[in-house]
Parts: C-alpha cells; structure tokens; sequence
C-alpha cells in the first residue's frame, strides 16, 4: 500500500508542524523552564550536598512528553550545560571528588534519561504511524466492502460460503435480500430449503449432498418461492476452498429471474412468429395454387364447350372440335404439373424426420396457445405418461396437428356457460404406439358428422374452412399413424391419435 | 343461333358489321380457347397477349367488340377501359375474369361494360351478349 497520508515525514519523527503555540505545550514548557531555574539556582547558590542536578531529568521528561524531538535534544543539552555551570559556580575554589561524582552522575541521569526519552519519542512516533496506516487500510476496507455490497446488488449475486460438516453458512446482504430474510435469520441450508420451489427441493438437497461429499464444483439452477408465491429463478455455482483441513465451499448465488422470463417469452415469441409465419405461407400458397389453376381449368371448360359447339352444328367441323380437344388435354396436363410442382416445393420445406419426445412436443404446443386457451377461459388439465413415448417424424407438423386439434377442442366449447375444460393425455395405446388424447367438455360430436369431421372442406363453423382436421389427417397417417373422435364420457368429443413409437430406425425414414 | 354473316355485304346499303372479336389475355391456354369457342360461334377473332398491344394494333374500325380479362400484368382490363374512354374510342368491352369482385364488377359495369362474367365461363352467356351486340346493329338478325 502506498505511504498513507499521514502526517509523519520519511524518518518517523513528529510533525514539527504541531505548534509550539499550543497551550498544554506552553505550560508544560514553562514548568520545565521554570523548574530547571529553580534546580540550578539550588545547585549552584546553595551549599546543599546534594546531587541537585538529578532533578533536571524532570525537565528533560517534561519537555519530551510534550515537544518534538529536536526540542528534547535541546533541552537535554541544556540541562547539561546547566548541570556544568552550576558545578563550576559552586565548586569554584576546591573540587572535591564528592562534588565531581555528584556532578558526573546528575550528567549521566540526564543523558540517560535523554536517551530513554528520545527512544520513547520515536516509538510513539512508529505507534502512531501504524496507527494510522491501519486507519488507512480500514477506510480502504471499506470502501472496497461497499464497491463489492453495491455490484452485488446492481448484478443480483449473492455470496454464500459454507462449512462442511457442520453446515454454518455466511450471507452477504444481497443473498438476505434474495431469500427475502431479515438479518436476524441465521444462514442454513434448512432456510434456504423453506424458501425454495418444492418441485426443485430435490434438486437443491442433491446439491447440498454433492457438498458434503466433497464435489469440486458445484452449479445448479432452481426456482425459490417467496413467502406471497412470487416465483424467482436463481443460479447458484460454488467451488472447494480448503482451509487447514476444515471443507469450506464459496459460492455465489444469483437471481436469474429476469433473464430466465426473457428468454422463455423470447422462445414463446419465435415460436409464435413461426407459427404465424406458416401460416400467412400457407394463405399464400393456397392463392398461388388457385390462380395457377384456374385459367387451365376455364380454358378447359371453354374447349369443351366450343368442341361440343363444333360438333352440334348441320356440318360439324370435325378438325376445330379435334382441335378443342387436344387443347383440353393439354391444359389438363398442365394444370396437373402445376400441383406436382406446388407439392414438390411443399415437400421440400419439410423438416428432416428426427426422434423427439412426445411430451416435449404437447407441452410446447400448448405453451403456444395459452394465450387464446386463457382468453377463451379454458382450464387445461394435462396428463403425461412418463417416461415420455418417443417417435419420429417432424415435430413441427405434429405440433401443428396438436395445435389445431386443441383449438377445434377451444372452439367447440365457445359460448357455452358450463366450464370449459380440456383434457390432454399422452399413453401408449400399445407396445408400438403412442397415444395422444383430447378431449374438450363441448356439446360433443353428432353421429352424423363423427366421420366426416376429417374430411376437407367439412366444417360446422360459419367461416370455417374445413381444411384443419383433414391436414392434421394427412399428418398423422403419413407418420404412419390413425387419427379419430369418438364422444368423450362426460359428453364432449374425444380427439385422438396414434403414431408408431420409434424403434431406433428414425434416420432412414423420411417424414411425411 | 348463328352468327353474323361471315363475309361483309360491301353493296349492302345497311352499315357493314364488323364481325372481328378481339380477345385480350395473358394466358394462351385461355386466348385459344376463347378463340375456339368465338369462332364455333361465328366470329373472327383476333388474339393479343396484352392490353398494350392491343393498342399498339391500331386496329379498331372492324372491332364488333373487346372480350379482355381484368387482372393482366402491366395495364388491366379496366385499365384499358378508361384509355378507350380517353381516346374516345366506344369499342364493346367484355370482361371475363378469374378473380370477380364486387368492387371491379361495379367500376366495369359503371364504366359501360356490355358484360362481367366470371371464369370458367358458360359459352351461352358469351353468345348471349355477343348477340346483344348483334341486335344493336343488325336488328334482323338473330
């Protein structure tokens, strides 16, 4: 660290620039000035037998405990002088031995006791120095601590460390923060678990486990639910920091719930976009095929006529009428090409066939329409057989099968008062094949129209289409699977369809 | 039901008819079959890909009438029908389309279409206002 700001200089003494001028000084200067006169003029004046001058290491003293370093020296050597002087007034004439030892040992008290002094000085002087070093590197401290406390808060990570086996933990403020506690909590794994999603709480012991067995690195992400149910994704990462045989794990733990809701609602996003964007392909494709279609077929309809109107006259002009029908054939064959051609370029949009999970796949599909299943008030109840059935083909199509599906269940049930429900269940139907079930709790299916609701065009709907039920048709049974309804128990339709469950083979079968 | 008489009575002291239909369409499957069809009616017909060429013939006089589609890249049927206007050519115009609207229906009729009709189209209804035409100007025939 870089010399603190303090007011030593280079070699330790005190600052000289401590006035001189302050009062305790003043007086303390005054009684050593003062009480050096008194003993000199004792010394020197009086006859008193007495090492006097010993007295002058009070003066010494009392400078040292007040003045600098140079001012001690000073006085010392004054002392001295005096000591000296004082001897030579009053030991003028004869010099016994007694005086001079007298006098020796006075000299030697002050030198001593200047040299004690000065020693004492620098010391302190060293002492405080330390001091305010120390005071330094703590403001540093904390300025460092409050950095730290406020990027924890700004980037929602929290410090967690542990002690293994016992179990103490230590929480920044920003991990309080996060498990929504006051301060007066004690770090535990146990609170951590009270706050945690109950369906991650295995997740959170197995990592708790790993800890305790002593795992190197530690990374799981979880759900924690706040005590009013508010839901927050947190991601936490942790490593081994061995202290003298103790197992100590130090972590972070940060709040990911705003990135984990953008990315779902951006996965939501592109999905629907893709939807939609299927979906204006396909209006346009529709328009494509009708405009290439229907001037060969007006041409056709033309030559027949104007063949018909060759042949019906007294002389029929045999060669027109030849004519007119040669051109209906051919416009015919065009119009032929015309649909290979919309249906290679179809195909060709396809996806690859792939293995996916079926669950995986009802799930997203309902994700998808959660916005118009809750805008229609329609309560889901989902049942998914476990493990998931697996098949092949392309997941996209069969999402939109069950799309479309769900929403003729949706539409069934529009305007009616008794609740809405649906129903979807994925089983295997049998050893080869899976089972996908939906059932909606409308007025159900007529007998009528149960076999024909797959055919196109057939719709019960004011500006229906008829087109969704038939597609989803040809989906399923180019999979190689069986779609049908039947009337649900409760008096709803059942929709429902298998498809073969994958066998390893899924690369070498195309899709569709 | 006939058709006008094929060769112009030039002595005739009645006007000559023109006996030339000219067909307008982008598509030639539809230009030969409408020829086909015109002509087992008693017609002569003359075959443009385009309105603009159309135009560009400059054979108006002996046109009896215009039997043009609506939707046709570069200028439209109705399109057309305006330039006539401007030109102040009054040429018969019937509009045969694949796509007939309410709105287009209305502007062809309203700009003084002799017929509208919808493809694929019935030969009697073509017959029948091309005899319209007929009446106009040759009240004897049928």
């Amino acid at each position: 660290m870089h010399k603190p700001l303090s007011p030593a200089d280079s070699r330790g003494q005190p600052n000289e620039s401590v006035s001189p001028l302050r009062p305790e000084v003043r007086i303390a200067w005054a009684l050593a000035g003062a009480l050096a006169l008194t003993v000199f003029l004792i010394d020197a004046l009086t006859p008193l037998d007495i090492a006097i001058a010993v007295f002058y290491v009070v003066v010494v003293l009392l400078v040292a405990s007040s003045g600098g370093r140079t001012a001690t020296v000073r006085a010392a050597w004054g002392c001295v002088l005096l000591t000296l002087a004082g001897f030579a007034l009053s030991h003028d004439d004869s010099v016994s031995t007694g005086a001079i030892a007298r006098c020796a040992v006075s000299l030697l008290a002050i030198a001593t006791t200047s040299y004690l002094a000065l020693r004492n000085q620098t010391a302190t002087a060293d002492l405080r120095e330390q001091v305010e070093e120390r005071k330094q590197a703590e403001r540093a401290l904390e300025r460092t601590e409050a950095f730290l406390l406020d990027a924890q808060r700004l980037s929602r990570t929290a410090s967690i460390a542990t002690r293994l086996p016992e179990g103490t933990m230590w929480w920044s403020d920003e991990a309080y923060r996060i498990f929504d506690y006051t301060r007066d909590v004690t770090p535990s794994i146990d609170a951590i678990l009270a706050r945690t999603h109950p369906d991650d709480l295995a997740l959170v012991r197995n990592a708790y486990e790993n800890e305790r067995g002593g795992a190197p690195v530690i990374d799981v992400e979880h759900r924690l639910r706040m005590p009013d149910g508010a839901i927050k994704h947190v991601h936490y990462v942790a490593h081994v920091v061995q202290r003298s045989g103790e197992l100590e794990y130090a972590g972070a733990l940060m709040d990911i719930t705003e990135t984990t809701l953008a990315q779902e609602a951006l996965a939501r996003s592109t999905a629907e976009l893709a939807h939609v964007t299927r979906i204006s392909m396909l209006g346009e494709l529709a328009a494509s095929i009708a405009h290439e279609t229907t001037q060969p077929i007006a041409a056709i309809v033309t030559c027949g006529d104007a063949a018909l109107r060759w042949l019906n006259r007294p002389q029929p002009d045999l060669a027109e009428a030849k004519q007119s029908i040669t051109q209906m054939i051919r416009d015919a064959k065009r119009a032929s090409d015309v649909i290979q051609r919309i249906r290679a370029m179809a195909k060709k949009h396809e996806g690859p066939a792939a293995r996916f999970a079926l669950n995986g796949t009802v799930e997203e599909a309902l994700e998808l329409v959660r916005g118009e299943l809750d805008r229609h008030s329609v309560a889901v109840h989902v049942q998914l057989a476990e493990p998931s059935p697996v098949v092949c083909g392309d997941r996209v199509q069969l999402q939109q099968v069950l799309i479309n599906v769900i929403m003729n269940g949706t539409q069934a049930m529009a305007g009616q008062n008794t609740p809405r429900r649906l129903h979807v269940a994925t089983r295997m139907f049998d050893d080869n094949h899976a089972h996908v079930i939906v059932e909606d709790s409308g007025p159900g299916i007529g007998e009528e129209s149960a076999g024909r609701i797959f055919n196109a065009f057939f719709t019960t709907k004011a500006d229906g289409m008829g087109m969704g039920l038939s597609i989803c048709r040809s989906i399923v049974e180019a999979h190689g699977g069986r779609i049908w309804a039947e009337g649900a128990a409760q008096g709803g339709a059942s929709l429902q369809f298998i498809l073969p469950v994958d066998r390893e083979t899924c690369d070498e079968q195309p899709a569709g | 039901m006939t058709g006008p008489r094929r060769q112009p009575m030039i002595e005739d002291t009645r006007l000559t008819f023109p006996f030339l239909v000219s067909v307008i369409d982008d598509d030639e499957s539809v230009r030969a079959a409408t020829s086909s069809l015109l002509r087992s009616l008693g017609w002569e017909v003359h075959l443009y890909p385009s309105a603009e060429s159309f135009l560009e013939s400059g054979h108006f006089d002996e046109v009896a009438c215009i039997i043009s589609d609506v939707q046709m890249p570069g200028m439209t049927g109705l399109q057309l029908q305006q330039r006539l206007r401007e030109l102040g050519l009054a040429l018969p115009i019937i509009f045969i389309t694949a796509f007939a609207s309410d709105a287009v229906r209305r502007q062809a009729l309203d700009g003084g279409a002799l017929c509208f009709l919808g493809k694929p189209v019935d030969g009697a209804v073509v017959s029948e206002c091309l005899s319209t035409l007929q009446r106009t100007f040759d009240p004897g025939a049928q």
